[in-house]
């Protein structure tokens, strides 16, 4: 029992991480950029197929994660030049409809190129065995590298934004979006490297999510919902609220789903309820 | 929003008749689609009185839609007379939970909190067994209160879809042309300063989440009465999103847009189903087409946004506005302050206006003058103090209430509703504190009236039919002006209404703030010297957020203490 509760602990702090990893992005975009982006889901999606696809071509599940990143960082620039920089001052309604559109486009070329099929993608060989961690139970070795993976990205970012220039800068743009046209920098430039970064951090996360759970079409869908609710809790543009809430909201879904499944999409809406009630900028919003 | 012209409703009216005569002409399968488009429109239409009337983008509103067609299946389909009202109702009550806690967020945080209260109803079927499972059930459609043999059925729903979108369609046309109607449109074009004229905006933009929700739950309603089958996937926020994706199709700005973009969307689902095996990929092509490039949607195409239709003066008596037949108002603030972090911005300021009284405030940049007014006005709390009206303590109120209370005031930064006339700006103004019912039309002479008493006395008259948006910065500061009195406020609170108004454009003004200080009790912040020698009983000089000097113009002037602080050189 007790070594139950703490492998789902382990689990939700894990799941949370991986929701970390999606909804930084959406809450970067969103305070840089001013640009809500539903297609953010598709694109992890598009992450744990690509993983699945190098996967099975190579044999290397390994592969897809530079692949992920690099494929993320060159698909979200081209995202951005080309559609989403035309949006940025567009109202709200239109952004959600451009992607809601390219949701639908996601899908198809998905289902176009590979199938509508539930795949698996197997963890690879050399992480395939449980690590002995409390007590004598194990929990399985390849979870704990995807922990490993979210925290050492996590705090890359948290290093990125706090101590470097162009960190400073996405700081500033967070705050106030002329800001960065006022001090000198190049708003066009910073815009394409967070939606860049955004896109590659959410197919990252896909990618690490493939061979935990089956790969399959609107796979992203439930990771939209919950990286919205992380962002409302969290707090707009907050880095740290994003962490702290993807934590939270990872727990509650997960041992939700362990020990009250009737309940659990439910309480994390109850919870996100909650807190608009009491602070509807969020747990670390400004305001 | 537009409202069809009489052209635009008779071709609307051409194509019901055309829809209702399909029993003579056409399959049962083509007046199944016909219902199909029907629903669709009636559900778009639903979310227009969000998205369209008041600007509030949802993606909960399948969620309502849903929780009316389960209504159906959990009354266990008793006939429809009960059923239509009980789904109404359901959803409505739904909408009445979740509004108070989705409007305590604005923007990008709405979209995203009725997102996850639309998902959080989803789940509600999806997760639990209330619904009968994840895959949907096929329900006993209830009875239509005739005999209704199963040849007839498609016939039937027909025209019983077309009644109702007709019925629910005429409705809010006549409700756009009500106070309330122009209130939600308002909200929509600037919604802080129909807070600061004194309308209670979150109150006003529930009425419109729960009426959109009740017709979401009709809508709903209707579709499962048509297809008899009930699913979880009737509430996920994809079909929000598609309603939304109609609206943009047919026209945010026209009520009669999410019609045309229904029928638009499902011609463009047929053909995609006939023509290619991926329907949803043509689907998907055109949305980006149409959000892209498409901007005012379908019913743009043929409709240009003039200015509104102009509405005849009424003929007048006399000028009931300077009568308020009580006894002359007070506003008194006693220590208010208030902190920004480390900044102490406004410090312990203590002022009493009264009616007849010009008070006026200078103090150099960042002196704290722009804050008072805001902590009088209510746009922002109190760090401490006091501040009452007629002895009521409204330290605690909120803008709108305030405003509802008589404190009118203009904005430093020209701040109107501008997508709509000058007329309308004025007559939002009046009818925040006119107590109209909501229901009553927002043309009434009364209110019309008070508008035109305003325009004239700020010599806006002939610019009444101009849209706001487009007057120059000297009418556009005019227009504040009206606005602020049009709402026969007892106090008026005027920030810098002379900002960047050149020597010819300034007199009249100032002549103006002369005239009505005789029945309002006047605070004018203000940078122009001569003007404020000129027009004002008392001065108060702050700087750095405290009162420095108080006195009549010609002892402010000859003070010591003010030259040396403030005024330096040349005076």
């Amino acid at each position: 029992m007790l070594t139950g509760v703490v492998a789902q602990l382990l689990n939700g702090v894990q799941y949370g991480l991986l929701l970390f990893l999606i909804s930084s992005g959406l809450t970067l975009i969103f305070g840089v950029m001013g640009v809500i982006n539903l297609a953010h889901g598709s694109l992890f999606m598009i992450g744990a197929y690509l993983a699945f696809a190098v996967a099975s071509a190579t044999g290397y599940f390994w592969l897809a994660l530079p692949a992920a990143v690099l494929g993320g960082l060159a698909f979200g620039a081209a995202l951005e030049r080309t559609l989403f920089r035309r949006f940025r001052t567009r109202p709200h309604l239109d952004q959600v409809l451009l992607t809601f559109a390219l949701i639908l486009l996601f899908e198809e070329a998905r289902s176009a190129l590979l199938g509508n099929a539930f795949h698996s993608v197997p963890i690879p060989a050399a992480l395939d065995f449980s690590v002995p961690v409390i007590g004598g139970f194990g929990y399985s070795a390849y979870r704990l590298v995807v922990l490993a993976i979210c925290l050492a990205t996590a705090a890359a970012m948290a290093w990125l934004i706090e101590r470097t220039r162009i960190g400073s800068a996405i700081r500033a743009a967070a705050e106030n979006t002329e800001m960065l046209d006022l001090l000198g920098l190049d708003a066009s430039r910073i815009h394409t490297m967070v939606f860049a970064a955004g896109t590659a951090l959410a197919m990252l996360a896909g990618a690490l999510a493939a061979p935990l759970q089956s790969v399959y079409p609107g796979m992203g869908d439930g990771f939209l919902i919950l990286s919205f609710i992380v962002v409302v809790i969290g707090g707009l543009g907050s880095i740290a609220g994003a962490f702290w809430a993807a934590l939270l909201v990872g727990l509650i879904d997960t041992l939700g789903k362990a020990y009250l499944p009737q309940a659990a999409g439910i309480a994390v809406c109850a919870m996100m309820a909650a807190v608009l009630l009491w602070r509807p900028t969020g747990l670390f919003g400004r305001g | 929003m537009i409202v069809a012209s009489r052209t635009g409703q008779s071709l609307l009216g051409a194509a019901a008749l055309a829809i209702a005569s399909m029993p003579f002409w056409a399959s049962p399968w083509h007046m199944q689609l016909a219902s199909t488009a029907l629903v669709a429109a009636l559900f778009a239409l639903s979310l227009q009185v969000l998205a369209g009337a008041t600007g509030l983008v949802s993606l909960a509103q399948a969620g309502f839609f849903g929780l009316g067609a389960y209504t159906i299946y959990l009354l266990g389909s008793p006939p429809i007379w009960i059923t239509l009202p009980a789904a109404m109702a359901v959803a409505g009550v739904a909408a009445l939970l979740i509004g108070p806690l989705a409007l305590r967020t604005k923007g990008f945080f709405f979209l995203m909190s009725t997102l996850a209260f639309g998902q959080m109803l989803f789940f509600v079927f999806h997760d639990t067994p209330l619904g009968g499972g994840t895959d949907g059930q096929f329900i006993q459609r209830p009875a239509i209160g005739f005999l209704v043999s199963r040849s007839a059925r498609p016939m039937v729903m027909l025209l019983l879809n077309l009644g109702v979108l007709t019925v629910v369609y005429a409705s809010l046309c006549a409700l756009m042309r009500t106070a309330l109607g122009h209130a939600l449109q308002g909200i929509r074009s600037n919604e802080n300063r129909m807070a600061a004229l004194g309308h209670d905006v979150q109150r006003l933009k529930l009425i419109a989440f729960v009426l959109a929700g009740a017709l979401g739950g009709l809508a709903g309603h209707m579709s499962t009465l048509t297809d008899g089958f009930v699913s979880p996937d009737l509430l996920g926020w994809h079909r929000s999103a598609e309603a939304l994706l109609m609206i943009l199709l047919g026209g945010i700005g026209a009520l009669h847009g999410p019609i045309l973009g229904a029928f638009a969307l499902t011609a463009i689902q047929e053909a995609g189903s006939l023509i290619t095996d991926r329907p949803k990929l043509i689907e998907g092509v055109v949305f980006l087409l149409a959000v892209v490039f498409l901007r005012q949607g379908l019913a743009g195409l043929w409709t240009r946004r003039g200015p509104g239709t102009p509405i005849p003066r009424p003929v007048m008596g006399a000028e009931s506005n300077r009568d308020r037949g009580g006894k002359p108002a007070i506003l008194r603030a006693e220590s208010v302050s208030r902190r920004f972090g480390g900044l102490l911005a406004v410090d312990q300021v203590s002022l009493t206006l009264e009616q007849g009284i010009l008070h006026a405030v200078i103090g150099p940049n960042g002196a704290g003058k722009s804050t008072l007014v805001n902590l009088l006005s209510g746009e922002i709390p109190l760090t401490s103090g006091r501040v009452s009206l007629d002895g009521r303590d409204i330290s605690a109120d909120p803008a709108w209430k305030r405003g509802s209370l008589g404190i009118g005031r203009t904005f430093q930064r020209t701040n109107v509703m501008r997508d709509m006339t000058v007329l309308e700006n004025a007559r939002l103004a009046a009818q925040a504190r006119a107590s109209i019912g909501l229901l009553r039309s927002a043309a009434t002479d009364d209110l019309v009236q008070t508008a035109w008493i305003a325009l004239d006395r700020s010599g806006l008259s002939a610019m009444a039919d101009a849209t706001a948006g487009m007057l120059s910065h000297g009418q556009a500061r005019l227009l504040e002006i009206a606005m602020a009195q049009a709402g026969n406020p007892s106090v008026l609170l005027l920030d810098e209404p002379l900002a960047g108004l050149g020597p010819e454009e300034s007199l009249p003004v100032a002549a103006l703030l002369r005239d009505l200080a005789k029945d309002h009790a006047v605070l004018l912040i203000e940078h122009d010297m001569d003007v404020v020698f000129a027009v004002a009983d008392i001065v108060t000089v702050m700087v750095n957020g405290r009162v420095l000097a108080r006195g009549t113009p010609a002892e402010i002037r000859g003070s010591a203490d003010v030259r040396d602080a403030y005024l330096g050189h040349g005076i």
